[in-house]
């Protein structure tokens, strides 16, 4: 990604600073909060990749995703699977969320990360999704897997 | 059988009849600010709304916790042209009520409880 928004510094910062906005404001307001941000950042990734209301082969999106979140695009997580479900949803396997790095907790702890997927996938089929995170690195496991399913 | 939306759209609908006039939407949604189902009117953002319910439960819940004032069974805003109200439907969901200035809060609240308690249900 070309560095575009700080002529000196870049368009990185470190995760210490990510950590401590999310956490702390998570902390203070919510979980709710932190997963609408996510929400909005996938909504408008959506847009931008051109997914709005169409239907992806599953190994397209995961590119797509990876492309734009990984190490070539904003280093979010790198986007390991992503596999349709039945009910019209998506099980998401990703490596090295910037949510989880470092942490260790109880319970998983990718709200932003996994509200990015939330809102990434139903602007993409135009469904309300929920989500939860069935593995997540923070608590142990070696990667963190989003269970993304439409409201039903 | 109905699905869990038909059967949380069929309880907001009888708790918005019940409670009458003074209801000018309302909404189901997810503590993590998912819209379940939304009976808000046209001109108000459903999705928003119910990002801020939930924030508006969390924070609320900080606060008691802060405080060591117990668990909050409700959270209201009372503004200058009506009020909003969200209380906890168990612990996966919450109920966001939106209410016109004049609103008869105790009316309101028993309709509110009881439809908090056929939502937990459900879900």
């Amino acid at each position: 990604m070309t560095a575009t928004l700080r002529p000196e510094l870049g368009d990185f910062m470190s995760l210490i600073c990510f950590q401590y906005l999310r956490q702390v404001a998570e902390e203070t307001a919510g979980r709710a909060l932190i997963i609408t941000a996510g929400r909005q950042r996938g909504q408008d990734l959506a847009e931008q990749l051109g997914l709005l209301g169409t239907t992806q082969e599953a190994a397209v999106l995961r590119e797509k995703l990876d492309q734009a979140l990984g190490g070539d695009g904003t280093r979010l997580c790198l986007v390991q699977s992503v596999t349709p479900k039945e009910d019209g949803g998506y099980e998401i396997r990703v490596a090295e969320g910037a949510c989880a790095a470092g942490v260790t907790s109880s319970e998983p702890f990718c709200a932003f990360t996994m509200g990015v997927f939330m809102g990434a996938i139903s602007a993409m089929t135009g469904q309300r999704m929920l989500g939860k995170e069935s593995e997540c690195c923070a608590t142990g496991a070696s990667t963190c897997v989003y269970q993304i399913d439409p409201v039903g | 059988m109905a699905s869990r939306q038909d059967q949380i759209a069929e309880i907001l609908d009888r708790f918005a009849e019940n409670a009458g006039n003074d209801v000018a939407g309302v909404a189901a949604v997810s503590m993590d600010g998912i819209v379940l189902v939304s009976r808000m009117s046209a001109d108000v953002n459903a999705d928003r709304v119910g990002a801020v319910a939930a924030t508006m439960i969390g924070v609320t819940r900080r606060v008691s916790g802060e405080l060591k004032i117990g668990f909050p069974d409700e959270a209201i805003i009372k503004a200058a042209n009506g009020l909003f109200m969200v209380l906890p439907a168990g612990d996966q969901s919450l109920l966001a009520v939106n209410l016109r200035e004049g609103a008869n809060l105790g009316m309101v609240r028993l309709e509110a409880r009881d439809a908090v308690k056929s939502i937990s249900q459900v879900l």
